[in-house]
């Protein structure tokens, strides 16, 4: 019993640590973060009004309300640069390899999956601190209750599908780290990796407005999991059972993603040639 | 006689830079082939999306489908020339921290010239510029826009200014790396901006963001002044002149950006790195 509360106990140790590496790695560069906010600030502006101008030209396109579509734009530009993919996971394998300090990371007495999922989870907790919470904050005074979620529960509901989305975001980067392993080419597998989470996680666009064969791939892929359940389940789009098999559909990806990094890495590491140094 | 004769030269030496830039690119056949896919996929991809939406609602701000597909694209294309030649452009404060601009300044030519040829990054040849403008051949097409010799003027003109006007404010944000050490930054707080110019017409996020993008970061004339242009409504412009004025535009902003390049190398002190 002892030894089980040492362990937890060193996890959160370690977690903290982490979590403070990452809100160093988010503040070191003051500037940037200004601009980061900016970015996303920008960004919320964008999004709020191409969907107002859009419902003016045709609200029964659209399967929610005004204010809850503003809700949608809102959260997912804040989402989206919460949760950046491009400098996650996949970004630190790759150049990590690059200066061969990998070796270091692969000695730690931790796994390295864990070790990058604790090192993400400091950077995006540190970014939903400085980025997410201002940003949020701002729309709110200027956009009023149309940011808010549709009910206490559709919220709460929206916060655990986004853990599990984190969760799946963390593991599918992970697993595009190792492409980048094997190829040594960042920069188009992650041109790449953004084409398609732009077109299939719904933080840009909808699935709604999909039409039927695009809207059945983004379905059955794990990609819908990441933006656009926690989204519509924010919004009270998804309710009752298509809520639970939203759910069902997230959880399920997240095991076999994680089943498929467990699997790569565990292949992967057998044959890890380190370049650099 | 002397001026003339020192133009050539300069151009002597842009062309010598150049050179010695594509040949430092040979290599990495493999990564230029998949980034090249990547790119065109990830475009390919935003103008699906937005084709998705146009399709959907008829028009955004009264623009329709393939008016926004010749607005994405031709932010493309001119994008595509800007990079071409002056995507380094970016990279100034790692010259000023890394000594590469001293190098630079004990070369008997125009530190200017140098840093603008320094490569040519003619990778990005179909990336941006290539797919730009087969979204523009494309949209013009279902626009039923013909190529008249005027018309084909006003697009060459409006790409060469809008890369003009793009290499401007690069050359600009990024010199103000001799105040600051650091400038990418600057660009980068500018990307969410860009990002907005080249996807929706402009003027539906209100007259002052039209402003701002015509005055103070002048984003629009990559693409915006210049499709009114094209489809010959010019007078939706705020004044018709501006829908013919990239080319104007980006002497100015390149003017601009020189401006600003060389005040910071007036109190340029070395690193000493």
């Amino acid at each position: 019993m002892s030894s089980a509360t040492a362990t937890v106990g060193r996890q959160v140790t370690l977690m903290r640590a982490f979590l403070r590496y990452g809100i160093e790695q988010q503040t070191a560069y003051r500037a940037a973060y200004w601009a980061h906010l900016w970015n996303t600030a920008v960004k919320v502006f964008a999004f709020v009004v191409v969907w107002r101008t859009l419902y003016a030209v045709a609200p029964d396109q659209f399967p929610v309300s005004r204010s809850q579509m503003v809700a949608y734009g809102v959260v997912a530009a804040i989402t989206s640069e919460v949760l950046d993919w491009w400098k996650g996971p996949h970004y630190y394998i790759a150049y990590r390899v690059q200066l061969g300090t990998i070796t270091g990371d692969l000695l730690r007495p931790i796994s390295f999956p864990f070790q990058l999922f604790a090192i993400w989870t400091g950077e995006s907790a540190a970014a939903l601190l400085l980025v997410g919470v201002p940003a949020f904050g701002g729309a709110a005074v200027v956009l009023g209750g149309a940011v808010a979620p549709a009910g206490v529960l559709a919220g709460l509901l929206a916060v655990l599908s986004f853990v599990v989305s984190f969760a799946m975001l963390f593991c599918c980067s992970f697993l595009v780290g190792l492409v980048v392993l094997k190829t040594l080419n960042l920069l188009g597998v992650m041109h790449l990796y953004h084409g398609v989470l732009t077109l299939l996680s719904g933080f840009w666009i909808p699935l709604w407005f999909f039409p039927a064969p695009l809207r059945l791939l983004a379905d059955v892929l794990p990609f819908r999991g990441i933006f656009f359940t926690p989204l519509s389940i924010y919004v009270g789009e998804l309710t009752g059972t298509r809520l639970e098999l939203a759910l069902l559909h997230q959880v399920v990806w997240l095991g076999l993603l994680i089943l498929a990094v467990r699997w790569a890495w565990a292949v992967m590491r057998r044959r890890l040639v380190v370049q650099g140094g | 006689m002397g001026a003339g004769t020192a133009t050539r030269r300069a151009a002597g030496h842009y062309w010598l830079f150049l050179k010695m830039g594509i040949r430092s690119q040979t290599v990495y056949s493999f990564d230029s082939a998949l980034l090249l896919v990547a790119v065109v996929f990830l475009n390919v991809v935003d103008l699906s999306l937005l084709g998705v939406i146009l399709s959907r609602f008829s028009n955004l701000g009264g623009w329709t489908l393939w008016e926004v597909v010749l607005l994405y694209s031709l932010y493309l294309a001119a994008l595509g020339v800007q990079n071409l030649f002056t995507l380094h452009l970016n990279l100034i404060d790692t010259y000023v921290r890394d000594g590469t601009l001293d190098q630079m300044l004990v070369r008997p030519v125009s530190p200017l010239v140098q840093m603008l040829g320094k490569e040519f990054h003619y990778r990005n040849l179909i990336h941006h510029l290539g797919t730009g403008l087969v979204g523009i051949v494309l949209a013009a097409d279902r626009l039923g826009l013909t190529w008249t010799p005027g018309r084909l003027a006003i697009l060459v003109l409006s790409i060469l200014g809008g890369s003009a006007v793009l290499t401007g404010i690069v050359l600009g944000l990024s010199s103000l790396a001799f105040w600051t050490v650091e400038s990418q930054v600057f660009g980068y707080g500018t990307l969410q901006l860009q990002e907005v110019v080249q996807h929706y017409p402009a003027h539906i996020f209100g007259t002052w963001f039209v402003r701002l993008v015509t005055f103070v970061l002048p984003f629009a004339f990559l693409n915006y002044y210049p499709v009114l242009a094209l489809v010959g409504r010019a007078q939706q412009a705020g004044h018709p002149f501006l829908a013919y004025a990239s080319p104007l535009a980006g002497v100015l902003a390149v003017a601009a950006g020189a401006l600003v390049w060389r005040a910071g190398l007036r109190r340029y002190q070395s690193t000493g790195s």
